[in-house]
C-alpha cells in the first residue's frame, strides 16, 4: 500500500522527525507523579501505616516492633516488664524516656505521670475485661503514683516497691523520635509514620508541598478538617477511641491522676503539633486532662501548636496553625 | 545544491520568515496567540523544495530569534518549529495531506512543542493546563495560514518555476 | 505538487476530530469553582509565595525573588501588572482566577499557578 511504502522510504530518508517524536514521547512519560511505598502493620497495640519514598530497606518496621516489645508494660518480657517486675533497670531506652518526661513534668506539672502502671492495670480499660475497681483498690493504686520518687542515677533506674510504670502516655511519641533519628542517619528524604494517635511527618515531600493531616470528628461523624503543616511530630488524645461502657456510663481510657478515675474533661479531642515526638504525646494527654479551663495558656505557646475540640463542638486552634475546617 | 541560486533563494526565504516573525511580535494579541504566518514560508519550502531545506530554514530562523530576542525566545522558537516541521513532514509524506490539514496540524504542533519546552524549562507540568486553549488557537491560526497559502499558490508556482529553470535542482 | 488540494474529505474529518478534541478538553478542564483558589508563585520551581485569593488583601505587591515583577491581586483574581522582561507576554495574559490557570514568564522562570486545596489523600488521618 502506498502509505507503507512511503513509511519505509521516509524512515530511511529522514529519521529526524521520528527521533524527535521518540524523544518527546520519552520525556512526556517521564513527567508523571512519583510512586511512593506504603505498608500497614500492627504493633504497639495499634495500626501503623508507614510511607517511604522507596522500600523499607532501612527496616523501620523492625525497629518499631523491637521498641514495642521493650516498652510494653503489659507484656511478659521486654525492658519495661523487667523494670516493673524487679524494680531496677539499666536499660538506656527507659532511662531516656524517664529523664525526658521528668523535664516535661518539671515544666508542665504532674497531670501526666509514668508511674500510673498500677492504676491502669486495675482499670484494664484496653483489655477484654475492663471493670470499675473498688474504691479501696483504687486509692491503694493511686498512692503508688508519683514520678518524683523514681530514682535516676548514672544510667540506672530504681523504683520504689509497689510502683509500676506505664509508658502509654509517651511510648508512641518516643518511638517517633527514635525512628526520626534512624531516618536522619540513613539520610532518608521523606517519610510518614502514622501510629493513629501519634504521627511523624518527616522531610520534604517529593512534590514540595506541605503535609496534610485530616482530623476526624470526635463524635465519629466524618471529618473535622485538615491541617497543613511542614514536617513535624503530632499526637492526639481523645476518649472516643478507647473506652468502655458499663451501667450506661462511658469511661475513657485516659486517667485523671488526681482521682484515679477516667477523666471527665470537657474536651473531646486534643492534637498537639511540635518538634519532638515524646513531647507531643505527653502534651496531648496533659492538655486533654486539663480541659477548656487550662487551654488558653497552651494556645499561646511558642514551641508547640494545639488543635482542640470540646464537648459542645467548639474548635480551639493555636495561632499560626493552618487549619481548614471541613465544609459542613 | 550548492549553487548561488539556491543560496539566494534560501536567503530570501529566511529573511522573509524572520521578518514576518518579527512583525508578529508587534501585534498586541492576548495570551501570546500568534498567527504564525512565517509557517507559510516553511510550507512553501516543504512543498516546492525539499525537506532538508525546510529543516535548515527552521533552525536558522530560530537562530535569528535567539540572537535578537534572547535564549528563552530562541528555545521556544526552536521547539515549536521542530515540532511543527516534524508533523507537517510526516503528514505530507505519509498521507499526502491537503493544505489545510498541513497548516492546522503544523500550527497546533508548534504550540504543543512550545508547551513542552515551557514545561521542561519550568520543571513542572503545570502549564499543561493551557493545552485546550493552545489546540483551539492553533486550529484557528492554522486555518488562517492555510487559506493564505492556498491563495498564494499561483505566485508560488511561478516562483518555483523560476527557481528550477536555471539549475535543474534535485527532486524530493 | 500538482495534486495539492486545499481540503479533502478525509482531511476534513481529521480536522473536525481535532477541533472536537480541543473543545472537549477545554470543557473538561473548566473546573469553574473559584472558591478557595490559592495562587502559588514559583521561581525556577521554588515556591516564593502562596496566596489564598478569597482571603488575601487586594492590591499590588512585589517579591524579592522576582525582581522587576509587579503582581496584583484584585476582584478578578491575580495578574502580573508590570514586568521588565523581554516578551511581556505574562502581562498580556491578564487576570487569572480559575483553578489550574497559569501565568508564565519564561525568561525569569516565573510561574503563577492557581491551585485548589488538595482533595486528594491526606498524608495522615487521625
Amino acid at each position: 500500500m502506498k502509505i507503507k511504502e512511503n513509511f519505509r522510504f521516509f524512515l530511511k530518508k529522514a529519521p529526524g522527525p521520528w527521533l524527535c517524536a521518540a524523544v518527546a514521547g520519552v520525556l512526556l512519560t517521564g513527567c508523571g507523579t512519583q510512586p511512593v511505598w506504603q505498608d500497614t502493620f500492627y504493633t504497639m497495640d495499634t495500626v501503623v501505616t508507614l510511607t517511604l519514598p522507596a522500600s523499607d530497606e532501612n527496616r523501620t518496621r523492625e525497629s518499631l516492633e523491637a521498641l514495642s516489645r521493650e516498652l510494653d508494660c503489659f507484656g511478659a518480657e521486654g525492658a519495661l516488664a523487667d523494670l516493673n517486675a524487679t524494680g531496677t533497670s539499666r536499660d538506656a531506652l527507659l532511662y531516656e524516656i524517664i529523664a525526658q518526661t521528668a523535664v516535661l513534668e518539671e515544666r508542665f506539672g504532674n497531670g501526666v505521670q509514668l508511674s500510673s502502671g498500677a492504676l491502669t492495670r486495675l482499670w484494664d480499660i484496653t483489655s477484654a475485661q475492663p471493670r470499675v475497681p473498688e474504691e479501696t483498690d483504687r486509692l491503694a493504686a493511686l498512692s503508688t503514683v508519683g514520678d518524683h520518687r523514681i530514682r535516676l542515677e548514672d544510667g540506672s533506674i530504681t523504683l520504689p516497691p509497689d510502683m509500676q510504670l506505664d509508658l502509654g502516655a509517651v511510648a508512641k511519641g518516643y518511638a517517633l523520635d527514635r525512628i526520626a533519628a534512624q531516618w536522619q542517619d540513613a539520610e532518608i528524604a521523606y517519610g510518614v509514620l502514622s501510629m493513629r494517635s501519634s504521627v511523624l511527618l518527616y522531610g520534604e515531600k517529593p512534590d514540595g508541598n506541605a503535609f496534610t493531616v485530616q482530623i476526624q470528628n470526635p463524635d465519629g461523624k466524618g471529618i473535622l478538617g485538615t491541617v497543613t503543616t511542614p514536617a513535624c511530630f503530632l499526637s492526639t488524645s481523645g476518649g472516643y477511641e478507647r473506652f468502655f461502657e458499663t451501667d450506661g456510663v462511658r469511661y475513657c481510657h485516659i486517667l485523671d491522676l488526681s482521682t484515679g478515675c477516667p477523666t471527665e474533661t470537657d474536651l473531646t479531642s486534643v492534637t498537639v503539633f511540635t518538634d519532638n515526638g515524646l513531647k507531643s504525646d505527653f502534651l496531648s494527654t496533659l492538655i486533654f486532662l486539663g480541659g477548656t479551663g487550662q487551654l488558653e495558656a497552651h494556645l499561646h505557646a511558642q514551641d508547640y501548636k494545639v488543635l482542640a475540640v470540646d464537648t459542645a463542638g467548639r474548635i480551639y486552634c493555636s495561632e499560626g496553625l493552618q487549619f481548614r475546617e471541613a465544609e459542613a | 545544491m550548492k549553487n548561488t541560486r539556491y543560496l539566494t533563494t534560501m536567503g530570501l526565504l529566511l529573511a522573509l520568515a524572520c521578518g514576518i516573525s518579527f512583525l508578529e511580535t508587534l501585534l498586541p494579541l492576548p495570551l501570546g496567540v500568534k498567527p504564525g504566518l512565517s509557517s507559510i514560508v516553511v510550507m512553501y519550502v516543504l512543498l516546492f523544495m525539499d525537506a532538508r531545506s525546510a529543516w535548515l530554514l527552521t533552525v536558522l530562523k530560530s537562530g535569528f530569534v535567539f540572537l535578537t530576542r534572547g535564549v528563552t525566545a530562541g528555545i521556544m522558537s526552536l521547539s515549536g518549529g521542530i515540532a511543527s516541521l516534524c508533523v507537517m513532514l510526516l503528514l505530507l509524506r505519509l498521507l499526502h495531506c491537503s493544505t489545510l490539514l498541513m497548516s492546522i496540524s503544523g500550527a497546533i504542533s508548534h504550540n504543543l512543542g512550545q508547551l513542552l519546552a515551557a514545561m521542561l524549562l519550568l520543571g513542572t507540568p503545570a502549564p499543561g493546563f493551557q493545552l485546550p486553549v493552545l489546540i483551539l488557537a492553533g486550529w484557528i491560526a492554522g486555518t488562517g495560514t492555510g487559506l493564505c497559502f492556498q491563495a498564494m499558490l499561483p505566485a508560488f508556482r511561478r516562483l518555483s518555476r523560476l527557481q528550477r529553470k536555471s539549475c535543474g535542482s534535485s527532486d524530493k | 505538487m500538482s495534486r495539492q488540494r486545499l481540503l479533502t474529505r478525509r482531511d476534513a474529518l481529521i480536522l473536525a476530530l481535532l477541533a472536537a478534541a480541543g473543545i472537549l478538553l477545554w470543557l473538561f478542564l473548566r473546573t469553574g469553582d473559584t472558591a478557595h483558589v490559592t495562587a502559588r508563585i514559583t521561581v525556577d520551581g521554588a515556591c516564593i509565595g502562596e496566596y489564598d485569593l478569597s482571603d488575601s488583601v487586594q492590591g499590588t505587591f512585589t517579591l524579592p525573588q522576582a525582581e522587576g515583577v509587579v503582581f496584583e491581586i484584585g476582584e478578578q483574581g491575580i495578574r502580573i501588572s508590570e514586568n521588565d522582561c523581554a516578551g511581556s507576554q505574562c502581562v498580556h495574559t491578564g487576570w487569572i482566577s480559575r483553578p489550574h490557570q497559569t501565568i508564565v514568564c519564561l525568561p525569569k522562570k516565573l510561574m503563577i499557578e492557581l491551585t485548589v486545596p488538595e482533595a486528594s489523600a491526606p498524608d495522615a488521618i487521625i
